[in-house]
């Protein structure tokens, strides 16, 4: 008990830092006074005077919302994966698995080349939430007979729908004319925050959040689920297809809505639970809190990587998370074997 | 209603969407992130210009390499550098639209540029880029000049019968109805097969078809930064070694940056063009 | 006559071309320890899964404590029954004290946490089953044996009325079968929890039980006190031996000695 109210405080001051110092850094250097000025002069009543009014502008309109919507979709994403884990009682589940990430790339493909999204822009976050949910959905019912989901039978859709869809996705790429627009929408999928900002924030915060208390919620279950497997925990008292039912719906319009804004970023809602697990355990009571907060963190780090890094070019977020988190599998996989080795 | 009225229309939309209703003051910290304001502005109004874009120092992209030297900074499309400038008016390129929507959220006066499709629309472009910067009358006088040189070329080129010309890039990229491209191969007396085969916009065309429609002019760009080896396998290829212009050695390399330009600088494409497809009426040179 | 904790009314389960269980009755109360017995494949851990509403009946109904099970939800009937499974799985590296309090799981409110009763009662379980030294290590690093015992205690710490568990004794060693069973017929005799066990060790179920259920393909065959459902003839209708039956004074229960099994046709007959 008392460790894990270590273990979430560690995490919550980690998250804390990395935002200060993602919100200190960009491709203007701003004092770290001035930009702890610009910050709190957002509470009224405070009026300091150590920042100018384009420093506050970049500090406050352009850093501060990229930032928290870092926090945010990484939170999101790896708690997502982490509870999808948990389901599958597989490491290797992470939110696409049930379809977000080839459902959202479709939508948002298909919004732009259809030249929907060039007449309304927000109809890209739109057309990617809209099927990336719906992908889930059909995921779901393809996968359900006689009131039960067996989880083999969730892979096995999950990998066809996401194949079918990823050819579809593929097919209106190459027919784009535009060299433009198949710039914008290469940048999407490999995943990025560049330009967004409170109008996004706004969009994404309240079903995230939301979503993600309410998976939290169903930390016992999952506990359950791991140590048990489907029979125990049944024997125990889960409702199992209820929980799966529950469990899928949240996930999916959680990690929908975040994808929506920030395109597909992978390796997140994996890599995030395996280390977390690695230290503090597999109980969920602890495993998922700390799943949002270490990925919140991780992604905020990985977006200041990605804005600073090369002078001239902004990296790719999804080509950030890979490479931190390819090295970090390799090194898993080095210890398991050391360890099954010596067993 | 005509493409060209149609682009003036979105680049004003863009205008009205940024500006502040009524008079406006006389910006003095105007920043171009885009090397077709770049150009326009560096040429009205370079004594309130303060930043550039980068590709304006690149010779191949660039055609104010040496006024641009005057310009103190380089910008690219980075909301946070941009809005560092304190400017009070910002012209970028319409596909930069999250750093556009960012700035206007900020208050900042922002014109996005749009539509790239004719020579009429470079004329709009000018005339609007005039009024923001508080440069109407320069920019009257290079609406002028740019009219009376094309009008030199058109008296030159105006009975002689039109050779079919075709632009090729790499991965097969023609220009056809409604580019800038288009309106140049006409002014210099030339007839657009593109646009004759029904093209509309940047285009991939097959080469079957190019076999097929046999130009008897091909006007390509003779930068090769972006796709080493182009030219050579283009003449290596034995089908194409087939076609009229090939053959006959009508195959021209125009500099890079006339064949990208979209300010009144189209002016140098065009004349540079007109005595290629029409060499016994440029004799004498033009200028 | 009690009332039956639960009762199992022509209970089918399975298809025409492939009858798992063919129309099974069978009651039991309060302070009976029941010996499932049969050879592989009678149908007996379909009919413990049945009982633990693990699974669905294609035919028939079940009862339990008058209530009909089809009304019940998975949470009521946990509060009641305990299951200890054939093999438990250790795929996440739970302490095995977590473990057993996840026996306390029917009893908790959502946002409840854990009481100190709950401390109590899983240490109580653990105590029964010889798990206390167990209890701080991780159930990835446990034998097979060391994790049916914690499955055991998990059970015991879910406190129910009515026990099902499936070949119990399987990969335990000798000391730990005696005292596992040992163990649940305190259990019975003490606190008046009916229990149901699945065994494959006929000395054992008769020594230990007493009442035995016999099952062979699908169907009951014989339910009583051991010494009169295993007899000779049983023992060579069901299992196709020729085996020598007789009281073990030492034990209490039955000595089987088996002399000759018959080839696959002869015990079609």
């Amino acid at each position: 008990m008392r460790r894990r109210g270590r273990t979430l405080s560690v995490l919550s001051l980690l998250l804390a830092a990395s935002i200060f110092a993602a919100t200190s850094s960009g491709s203007v250097s701003v004092p770290a006074r001035a930009v702890a000025a610009a910050l709190v002069d957002r509470v009224p009543g405070v009026d300091l005077e150590a920042a100018t009014p384009s420093q506050r502008a970049i500090v406050v309109h352009l850093r501060l919302p990229r930032v928290l919507l870092a926090a945010i979709v990484g939170g999101s994403l790896a708690l997502s994966g982490a509870v999808l884990q948990g389901l599958f009682r597989n490491p290797m589940a992470d939110p696409g698995i049930i379809g977000i990430s080839s459902g959202a790339a479709f939508g948002a493909v298909f919004a732009v080349t259809s030249g929907l999204a060039l007449a309304r822009p927000w109809m890209l976050p739109l057309c990617a939430f809209a099927v990336a949910t719906a992908t889930t959905f059909a995921i779901y019912r393809l996968a359900t007979r006689g009131g039960r989901t067996p989880l083999a039978a969730l892979l096995l859709a999950g990998l066809a729908l996401s194949a079918l869809l990823s050819a579809f996705t593929s097919f209106l790429l190459g027919m784009a004319q535009n060299v433009l627009i198949l710039r914008e929408l290469i940048f999407w999928l490999l995943g990025g925050l560049d330009g967004r900002g409170w109008p996004h924030l706004r969009l994404v915060t309240l079903p995230a959040l939301a979503g993600s208390a309410a998976l939290l919620v169903f930390a016992r279950d999952l506990n359950l689920l791991a140590a048990s497997g489907e029979e125990g925990a049944r024997s125990l008292g889960v409702e199992l297809d209820r929980l799966k039912r529950r469990l899928l719906v949240i996930t999916a319009l959680v990690t929908g809505a975040v994808v929506s804004v920030s395109g597909t970023i992978g390796f997140v809602g994996l890599l995030v639970p395996h280390a977390v697990r690695l230290v503090a355990g597999p109980d969920h009571r602890v495993l998922l809190p700390a799943s949002f907060l270490g990925g919140a963190s991780f992604l905020v780090l990985a977006d200041l990587l990605a804005r600073t890094l090369s002078p001239t070019e902004e990296l790719r977020l999804g080509v950030v998370t890979a490479a931190v988190g390819a090295p970090f599998f390799l090194l898993l996989l080095q210890r398991h074997r050391a360890y099954t080795e010596a067993v | 209603m005509k493409a060209w009225v149609r682009s003036v229309v979105i680049v004003v939309l863009a205008v009205a969407s940024a500006a502040p209703v009524g008079a406006d003051p006389l910006p003095r910290r105007i920043v171009s992130v885009n090397i077709a304001s770049d150009e326009i502005l560096v040429a009205l109004v370079p004594e309130r210009l303060i930043a550039v874009s980068v590709l304006a120092d690149d010779p191949e992209v660039s055609a104010v390499v040496r006024e641009a030297r005057a310009i103190p900074i380089r910008v690219k499309a980075d909301a946070e550098r941009i809005v560092d400038l304190r400017p009070d008016l910002v012209v970028i390129g319409g596909h930069s639209f999250h750093v556009a929507s960012q700035l206007r959220h900020l208050g900042l006066r922002v014109i996005t540029i749009e539509g790239f499709e004719s020579i009429g629309w470079i004329e709009q472009l000018i005339r609007t880029l005039g009024q923001a910067a508080g440069a109407q009358a320069r920019a009257e006088q290079l609406l002028a000049d740019m009219r009376e040189r094309l009008r030199t070329v058109e008296e030159r080129v105006a009975t002689r019968p039109r050779p079919r010309v075709l632009t090729y890039a790499p991965s097969g990229y023609t220009d056809g109805r409604r580019t800038i491209l288009n309106d140049v191969i006409r002014a210099a007396g030339g007839d657009n097969i593109a646009a004759a085969l029904g093209i509309v916009g940047g285009k991939q065309i097959s080469l079957e078809q190019v076999l097929a429609a046999d130009p008897e002019t091909i006007v390509m760009s003779a930068s090769s930064r972006w796709a080493p080896g182009f030219h050579s396998e283009f003449f290596a290829h034995p089908a194409l070694r087939t076609v009229s212009a090939v053959r006959d050695g009508r195959v021209h390399l125009l500099p890079g940056r006339l064949m990208i330009t979209a300010s009144h600088h189209i002016v140098e494409t065009v004349e540079a063009l007109a005595p290629m497809l029409h060499p016994t009426a440029f004799a004498r040179a033009v200028r | 006559m009690e009332r039956a904790l639960i009762s199992v009314r022509g209970l089918r389960m399975g298809w025409a071309q492939w009858p798992v269980l063919r129309s099974v009755d069978l009651e039991v109360g309060a302070g009976e320890l029941v010996g499932l017995i049969g050879p592989n494949g009678a149908g007996k851990t379909t009919l413990l899964r049945l009982m633990a509403k693990l699974l669905a009946p294609t035919g028939g109904a079940l009862w339990l404590d008058g209530a009909e099970f089809a009304a019940l939800s998975q949470l009521t009937v946990a509060r009641v029954v305990a299951t200890v499974a054939q093999a438990t799985p250790a795929d996440f590296s739970f302490p095995v004290r977590d473990v057993v309090l996840m026996g306390r799981h029917p009893h908790r409110g959502r946002f409840e946490g854990e009481s100190a009763a709950d401390d109590a009662i899983a240490r109580e379980a653990m105590t029964l089953t010889d798990t206390t030294e167990l209890a701080r290590r991780v159930v990835t690093e446990l034998s097979a044996g060391e994790r049916q015992r914690v499955s055991l205690a998990r059970a015991l710490a879910q406190k129910p009325r009515l026990l099902l568990l499936d070949e119990p004794t399987a990969n335990l060693d000798l000391r730990y079968q005696i005292r596992g069973l040992d163990c649940v017929r305190r259990l019975v005799r003490e606190t008046g929890v009916a229990a149901v066990a699945a065994l494959h060790d006929l000395e054992l179920a008769s020594r230990y039980c007493t009442r035995l259920v016999l099952m062979d393909r699908g169907a009951v065959v014989a339910d009583g006190p051991p010494a009169e459902v295993l007899t000779a003839e049983r023992l060579r209708a069901v299992y196709g031996v020729v085996a020598h039956v007789a009281p073990n004074a030492a034990t209490g229960g039955l000595s089987i000695t088996v002399l000759e099994a018959f080839e696959e046709e002869a015990i079609t007959m």
